[in-house]
């Protein structure tokens, strides 16, 4: 019996994003959780006396420049060294812009596939060819797999590839290739990286993303990790997941439209953290929440946001599990009929009108814009890249905030409530 | 919309309280009540019908919350009516009149939209309300936008509101301050960011640590080479210069070696092996010299010793002489005192032989000696007639004190009373406490019976309508409860029917009464035409029009009227008709009124009419049941009340009844306890009697009785007791004086016995009988003292004697030693002669001593002396062998000899060490001595000294390149692979989803501000005309024209502001105004904005809340003319507690349109 670790994705000291840091959270527990997740991946590979271990691109982060960060990979590389497992690694189109990719010296038995062509790695002592081809340049549109080489006879073949396949959402297309073409290669394994989802795309033979081995920001769920294959008599028998990742992210779907009150979301809430930590098994679990429906207690929400926000953050605290409440997105609606109030001959009605006409008024939108031109000017760029993120100069950022300005109006109008 | 009716079903304290305001279809419906009447609670009742029941309310006390129902019947402009019932809970709370559910958009076209908070907001108007819009006309200093709006949507917080808006997004964000939270994580953001870029390591930055780090090391190496290499050179040069003195020293000593030519072989210590043995020699020549003198000096003075041969052998016999003497010279000194002593005792024995009675002589003294036995046998008798004596004194006291102790007991014993029986008695006792404590329960059962009679007695009084005894009242033959139950349900079902008829009787008169005030009223408004008085005038003018026509068509006679007044007269009548016909449809709604009214009040008489014979007919059936229900008590002298106070009386009575019966009870069972205590008493006192005490007496209770009884019984049982034992004490004193006795008569026969023994005894003495002991035993003492003089004079007797003896030996002795030894001394007296012997034998024996001792010595010189002359042969081979070796003559040739000797070991170990020390220096000695010889000696120092000055160079370049090897290498360690740089990026992330945040947070409110104020603007420019100018017209009106109305203008700030114009002209800002007058303003505002708006779309009715508390009579009547003239708009609800303003509503608003509610009443009618 063979068995080899197919792991992708690694990212190494690409910070978890989205956390704000507030009282309370479990800070040091979010530190090198990129790190750990490759540490486990080591410790992994040598409790289960792997093979060989083969790390299907993205092993870094493009930008990141920190050449500590390649030094402990060597360490960790150099750990398998000790135990004799040989690791072979395709560059992927973030490793391809990283400096760290040339700089570094690896230590022996780890190997980078030529980014020049396609190579074929044999491993004689367990019988397996590894084929495969590094990223040249981080964009690649070419088709690599259609050039590697034909399968050895009598060895097991395996191949390697960094590619969103022939597209893959939210993924760049790189690399394309379609299921067909790898099917048809006649290889007993494909070792697919890039796409941060596990999926097992085909089964005859197997064409896997293992996915990345630790979420990184909040669309990244669940169990993360790396895929441990099984082989016998140059036959794939078991491709078992195997959970690597030091921080969980999970999202806290939280349905208000029964509830009469924010205090009656919180106990809902409530309901679900427990089951939630322990899907996350003692980890530090990054979780977002996320209220929807139309619900007595959005007027709560809409006029103390924060104050519910640090309710729920206080519950994750009180809950004895390691939870960091990522973010509180309270989506809930009015449980006003808006569109009734709309049609009033009266001033809330009017108000209404006006925050609808607003969407298709962009030269006042335009004008509102200049009113945060000096915010604008203060972000930094990053600040585009996030996920909440406004377009302050445009009319069209300020649109998107149109309805939740409507949600924090209208009760603070009727309830003549001043939040404290 | 309007409510038509509002129905407490179960809310709050009411349980079907109903409020119709549809009965009139008047649109001010007043609710008045005072306090606790449930005004609040049917405000309340109105929103919860309409929006629900809140989750927390506080109107479920009474029914619980599920139970709570509110009904409300709804009418929309279209004239749909809607009835539903509110339940509370969170689904299906709109319920249909059966209780089925209904979906909750029934209500949706009756509301428009209009969810709880918007109508509080826009259609609810409260005192509170009021001085909160006044307040925050004040804090938004009048500003006219905001003012109109915020007053015209009734949004009473909305100035603040607009600051809260503005002032929560500065606190999170200003461009030019530090502190807010946005501008800090966006400076923390920076900085973690700068913080990453700097902790991360460059590859470049890497790599060229590397290179330094190799470079470094290559210098590091080369040093170290070039420093052993001066470091050896250093080392052989030293060398050299530590060895060039030790190469010139082993030169030196290698001439002098040569310089000593021949040496012989000496051993080692010859030279002291010579000395050694020439001191000897001198010193045995020396010893013989001193040892030969020795030798002839003791020759000499043994010659002169005498030593006398003779005394010499008899030593033996003149040593013993010597002890001899000694006794001898002790017996003469002894001797004359033995013999005075002697004397003194003689004298002594003669006088106790005086004393004693016998001849003074010691002849024939032995025949008073007494034998041992008889000594032992009267000391025996002596010690017998001590303890008899003793015994017979004791026996005689015990006697005497036994007679006493029996004489005392015999009279106590007859002392003692006879013995009497408490048996019966104790079982008297003991059967009366059996009984437990009776009169304790006596006692208790006494205090129950006060407690009862005081019960009875109570409710005896308590129970009304009937005045007999106690006694009477078991056998009071009553109605049983079932008939008053039946009298009751009649009673009620009678009086219900007969009350819903009065009531109904009422309404009728009441709506008679307003139908005919109605109707009055419509006929003071002016004389209405009837379709009668238009059909008059009609047929009249066809009357003239019939002349007129009969005229023109000439069928008719011209009768006395001219055409002209005929024309004239038709024309008036034309006109007539006219006028009526226009009046019937101008006032068609007058007209149709009064027909109405007079049909109802047709109607309602009717109805009235058919009223009254019911009524009758429910009076006389009252008064029957009444009859019969007096008659039913008539029995037992009762006028009853009631039947369901009736009902409360028997059932007071059926307990007083119940206390009486416990009462009797109680009493029966005291007597019996008390019977049974009599009895006991009298067994008791009887036994008592019985042992001569006193019986039971009259004011004895039964507990004292059995207290005296018991200690009557313990006194008799304690005599009983004292008896016995003093009867066993004196049986027992008795048998003991007959033991005593018995010993005094065996004292007796011993005393006779001792007598006789006594008697034989002393006369072996030669003593009378009579002696006594004492006697005896002095004359006893006398004659062994006499016996002790004779028997020392006896011995001192035979002393003396042996001395004699030893004196004559000692004689013989010393004569035959001096005939054999010094006849010289023949003539000396013995002792003398001994002396002078002795003295010469001591002389004798020293001389042959000395003569001894010397010999021995001379013995020793000899031995001396031959041991001497080995020495001296040995010491003289010694030496020859030493010149023998030395190869010279003579001896003393050898000193020279051994001298040479010495020089060349000198030198030659001098050699040694120096070659020694010259090979401790590494290398072989040879090489090292080429290497002096060839060495520049003069230029060595020098060179040492260049070269360890370049050593010392190395070094601290050595160090210096360590330091730099060691210092890289740290810097690489510390390139380990530290995630601080991600650590920074992590942190750098943190801030930026905090700024994420707080820019949502901050554009929402901004942004809401914006859109707030845009609408204000906007409404501002469409209101402010009509609006403002009917606020102003209101304004002016409620402040009785102390204001003159409204206008705007501009401050300083350019802010568009509200003013007031007062009557002089002058105008105030909102500033300036009293707090009442800015309410008033406020209200003015309102009420403008709800009479521009009323008018267009579903209008849901006004709720006014005690609005016009603070307001005084003047301003509250005009501003309830304006409420009255709302009120042709819509339907308002006017809810007071304040009878006063109910009044002023009445004066103000026209009597068409309002309705009274009086809710104290609805409350007493609906319980």
């Amino acid at each position: 019996m063979l068995r080899f670790i197919h792991a992708a994705d690694i990212h190494l000291d690409s910070p978890l994003r989205g956390l704000e840091l507030y009282d309370g959270a479990p800070s040091q527990e979010l530190r090198g959780a990129t790190r750990r997740a490759l540490s486990n991946l080591v410790h992994l590979a040598v409790d289960q006396e792997a093979a060989f271990v083969i790390i299907a691109g993205d092993l870094y982060d493009g930008d990141w420049k920190d050449y500590n960060t390649g030094l402990f990979f060597v360490k960790e590389m150099t750990r398998l060294r000790e135990a004799g497992i040989p690791v072979v690694i395709a560059a992927g189109n973030h490793d391809a812009a990283s400096r760290l990719t040339r700089d570094l010296r690896l230590p022996e038995g780890v190997k980078f596939l030529s980014p020049k062509a396609p190579e074929t790695v044999i491993l004689e002592e367990p019988g397996v060819a590894i084929h495969g081809q590094s990223f040249p340049t981080q964009a690649v549109t070419d088709n690599l797999a259609a050039a590697y080489a034909s399968a050895r006879d009598g060895l097991l073949n395996v191949g390697v590839l960094h590619t969103a396949l022939d597209g893959r959402e939210g993924h760049a297309p790189y690399a394309p290739c379609s299921l067909s073409e790898l099917q048809t290669k006649g290889y007993d394994y494909w070792a697919l990286g890039h796409v941060h989802r596990r999926e097992i795309i085909s089964e005859d033979p197997h064409v896997v993303f293992p996915g990345n081995t630790q979420g990184r920001h909040a669309r990244e769920l669940g169990p993360k990790g790396a895929t441990v294959v099984a082989a016998d008599n140059g036959r794939i028998v078991s491709v078992t997941p195997a959970i690597l990742d030091a921080v969980r992210w999970e999202t806290c779907h939280v349905p208000a439209a029964e509830a009469n009150s924010g205090a009656e979301v919180l106990e809902l809430v409530a309901g679900q953290l427990g089951n939630l930590a322990e899907s996350a098994d003692g980890r530090l679990l990054a979780l977002r929440v996320v209220v929807t429906g139309r619900s007595a207690a959005h007027a709560d929400f809409a006029t103390r946001p924060k104050h519910w926000e640090n309710q729920i953050r206080a519950l994750a605290l009180d809950s004895g599990a390691e939870i960091w409440v990522e973010k509180v997105k309270f989506a809930t609606q009015t449980a006003l009929d808006i569109d009734a109030l709309a049609e009033r001959d009266d001033p809330v009605g009017s108000l209404i009108r006006t925050l609808r006409d607003l969407s298709g008024d962009d030269p006042s939108l335009q004008d509102y814009a200049a009113v945060f031109g000096d915010l604008a000017q203060k972000l930094p760029a990053e600040y585009g890249e996030l996920e909440d993120a406004l377009d302050l100069r445009n009319p069209g950022g300020l649109k998107e905030m149109l309805q939740s300005v409507e949600g924090l109006l209208l009760p603070r109008l009727l309830e003549g409530s001043i939040p404290e | 919309m309007k409510v038509l009716s509002l129905e407490l079903l179960r809310f709050g304290p009411f349980a079907g309280l109903s409020l119709d305001f549809g009965k009139t279809g008047r649109n001010f419906q007043v609710v008045e009540g005072s306090n606790e009447a449930g005004k609040s609670t049917a405000l309340r009742a109105l929103t919860a019908a309409l929006f629900g029941i809140p989750e927390r309310t506080v109107d479920g006390y009474r029914h619980g919350l599920a139970d709570l129902r509110v009904g409300i019947r709804l009418i929309d402009s279209l004239g749909q009516e809607l009835y539903i019932v509110r339940r509370k809970g969170r689904k299906n709370t709109v319920l249909d009149r059966d209780g089925n559910p209904l979906d909750d958009a029934i209500l949706a076209p009756y509301l428009r939209g209009v969810e709880l908070g918007v109508f509080e907001a826009m259609f609810g108007l409260n005192h509170q309300a009021l001085i909160e819009g006044g307040k925050d006309l004040l804090a938004g200093k009048g500003e006219l936008g905001a003012s109109l709006f915020g007053a015209g949507a009734g949004f009473a917080n909305f100035h603040r509101m607009r600051i809260g808006l503005r002032d929560e997004a500065d606190a999170i964000f200003s461009p030019r301050a530090q502190k807010p939270p946005l501008n800090l994580a966006l400076g923390a953001f920076g900085e973690a960011r700068r913080r990453s870029t700097e902790l991360a390591l460059r590859p470049s930055a890497y790599k060229e640590l590397e290179g330094r780090l190799s470079a470094a090391g290559e210098r590091l190496a080369g040093l170290e080479e070039e420093g052993g290499k001066q470091a050896t050179t250093l080392s052989r040069l030293e060398r050299l210069d530590r060895v060039l003195p030790l190469v010139t020293e082993r030169q030196e000593v290698l001439g002098g070696l040569s310089g000593l030519g021949e040496v012989p072989s000496l051993p080692d210590g010859c030279s002291l092996a010579r000395v050694q043995a020439q001191t000897e020699i001198g010193s045995i020549t020396t010893q013989e010299s001193l040892l030969l003198a020795e030798k002839d000096r003791l020759r000499a003075e043994r010659d002169e010793l005498e030593v006398p041969e003779v005394l010499l052998t008899r030593a033996e016999e003149l040593e013993t002489l010597r002890d001899l003497l000694g006794a001898r010279r002790k017996a003469l000194t002894d001797l004359p005192g033995v013999r005075a002593r002697v004397e003194a005792a003689e004298s002594d024995g003669v006088a106790i032989l005086r004393d004693l009675g016998h001849p003074p002589t010691l002849a024939g003294v032995e025949k008073l000696r007494i034998d041992v036995a008889t000594r032992t046998r009267l000391s025996q008798l002596q010690k017998t007639y001590v303890g008899v004596e003793v015994d017979g004194k004791a026996i005689k006291r015990s006697i005497l004190e036994a007679d006493t102790a029996l004489d005392s007991l015999r009279g106590e014993h007859k002392e003692i009373p006879e013995p009497k029986d408490a048996g019966a008695l104790k079982r008297a006792i003991a059967h009366a406490l059996k009984q437990g404590d009776l009169e304790k329960q006596s006692r208790s059962l006494g205090t129950q019976i006060e407690v009862c009679q005081k019960r009875a007695s109570d409710q005896l009084s308590a129970l009304l309508l009937w005045d007999g005894s106690l006694d009477e009242v078991s056998r009071l033959a009553l109605l049983p409860v079932e008939s008053v139950d039946g009298f009751e349900r009649d009673f009620l079902a009678l009086q219900a029917t007969k009350d819903s008829c009065e009531i109904k009787a009422k309404d009728l008169d009441d709506e008679q009464t307003s139908l005919k005030e109605e109707l009055d009223q419509l006929v003071a408004e002016g004389s209405l035409p009837s379709d009668e008085d238009l059909e008059g005038a009609r047929e009249e003018r066809q009357g003239v029009w019939e002349v007129i026509r009969a005229v023109v068509t000439d069928e008719g006679v011209r009768e006395a009227q001219s055409p002209g007044d005929l024309l004239q007269a038709y024309e008036q009548l034309v006109r007539r008709a006219d006028d009526l016909a226009d009046r019937l449809r101008l006032d068609a709604d007058r007209v149709a009124g009064e027909r109405r009214l007079r049909v109802e009040l047709g109607r309602n008489d009717e109805a009235r009419q058919r009223l009254s014979p019911d009524l009758a007919e429910l009076g006389e059936q009252v008064d029957n049941l009444n009859r019969l229900w007096l008659e039913a008590w008539e029995s037992v002298g009762i006028v009853p009340l009631s039947p369901a106070e009736m009902r409360g009386w028997l059932v007071r009575h059926e307990k007083l009844v119940a206390t009486v019966q416990a009462l009797d009870e109680l009493l029966a069972k005291r007597a019996e306890v008390e019977a049974e205590i009599e009895q006991l008493r009298a067994l008791v006192g009887g036994e008592l009697a019985k042992l001569g005490e006193p019986s039971a007496q009259d004011a004895e209770s039964l507990a004292t009785l059995l207290d005296r009884a018991a200690a009557v019984g313990l006194v008799v049982d304690q005599a009983e007791q004292e008896r016995t034992r003093i009867g066993r004490e004196l049986q027992r004193s008795e048998e003991a004086r007959k033991g005593l006795e018995e010993l005094e008569a065996a004292w007796a026969r011993e005393v006779k016995e001792w007598g006789r023994a006594w008697t034989e005894t002393v006369s072996v003495l030669g003593l009378p009988a009579t002696v006594s002991p004492e006697e005896v035993e002095a004359v006893l003492g006398a004659r062994e003292s006499l016996f002790e003089k004779v028997d020392g004079v006896a011995k001192e007797r035979l002393r003396i004697r042996g001395m004699e003896r030893e004196g004559e030996e000692f004689a013989g002795r010393v004569a035959a030693l001096v005939r054999e030894c010094a006849p010289d001394l023949g003539e000396l007296p013995a002792e003398e002669a001994a002396t002078s012997l002795l003295a010469r034998f001591g002389k004798g024996q020293k001389a042959s001593d000395r003569r001894a001792t010397i010999d021995d010595r001379l013995l020793e010189i000899r031995d001396g002396l031959g041991e001497l002359n080995d020495r001296r042969r040995l010491a003289e081979g010694t030496l020859s062998d030493l010149v023998r070796q030395a190869g010279c003559q003579a001896a003393d040739e050898l000193a020279e000899v051994e001298e040479r000797v010495r020089r060349f070991r000198e030198l030659t170990g001098k050699r040694h060490d120096l070659e020694r020390q010259l090979r401790a220096e590494g290398p072989a000695l040879e090489d090292l001595l080429e290497q002096a010889i060839a060495v520049d000696r003069d230029s060595l120092p020098g060179e040492i000294v260049v070269i360890s000055q370049r050593i010392m160079d190395i070094d601290c370049e050595l160090k210096e390149a360590r330091e730099e090897v060691g210092g890289l290498k740290a810097e690489l360690a510390r390139m380990d692979g530290s995630d601080e740089a991600a650590q920074a990026a992590l942190q750098a992330q943190e801030k930026l989803s905090t700024i994420e945040r707080l820019v949502q947070d901050y554009v929402r409110l901004r942004l809401a501000g914006l859109v707030l104020e845009r609408e204000i603007d906007r409404y501002r420019e469409e209101s402010q005309g009509p609006v403002l100018r009917r606020a102003g017209e209101m304004f002016q009106a409620m402040t009785g024209d102390a204001y003159q109305g409204l206008t705007s203008g501009f401050e300083a700030d350019d802010r568009q502001v509200l003013l007031c114009r007062r009557a002089n002209g002058e105008v105030v800002g909102v500033e300036g105004l009293s707090d009442g007058t800015r309410d008033q303003l406020y209200l003015a505002l309102r009420l403008a904005y709800l009479d521009q708006h009323l008018g267009q779309g579903e209008p849901l009715p006004l709720i006014v809340d005690d609005v016009l508390v603070n307001f005084d009579d003047t301003r509250a009547k005009a501003t309830l003319t304006l409420l009255g003239q709302l009120a042709e708009k819509t339907q308002i609800l006017f809810f007071t507690h304040h009878r006063r303003l109910v009044e002023l509503a009445k004066e103000s608003i026209p009597a068409g349109l309002l309705e009274e509610h009086d809710l104290d009443m609805l409350n007493r009618a609906a319980s």
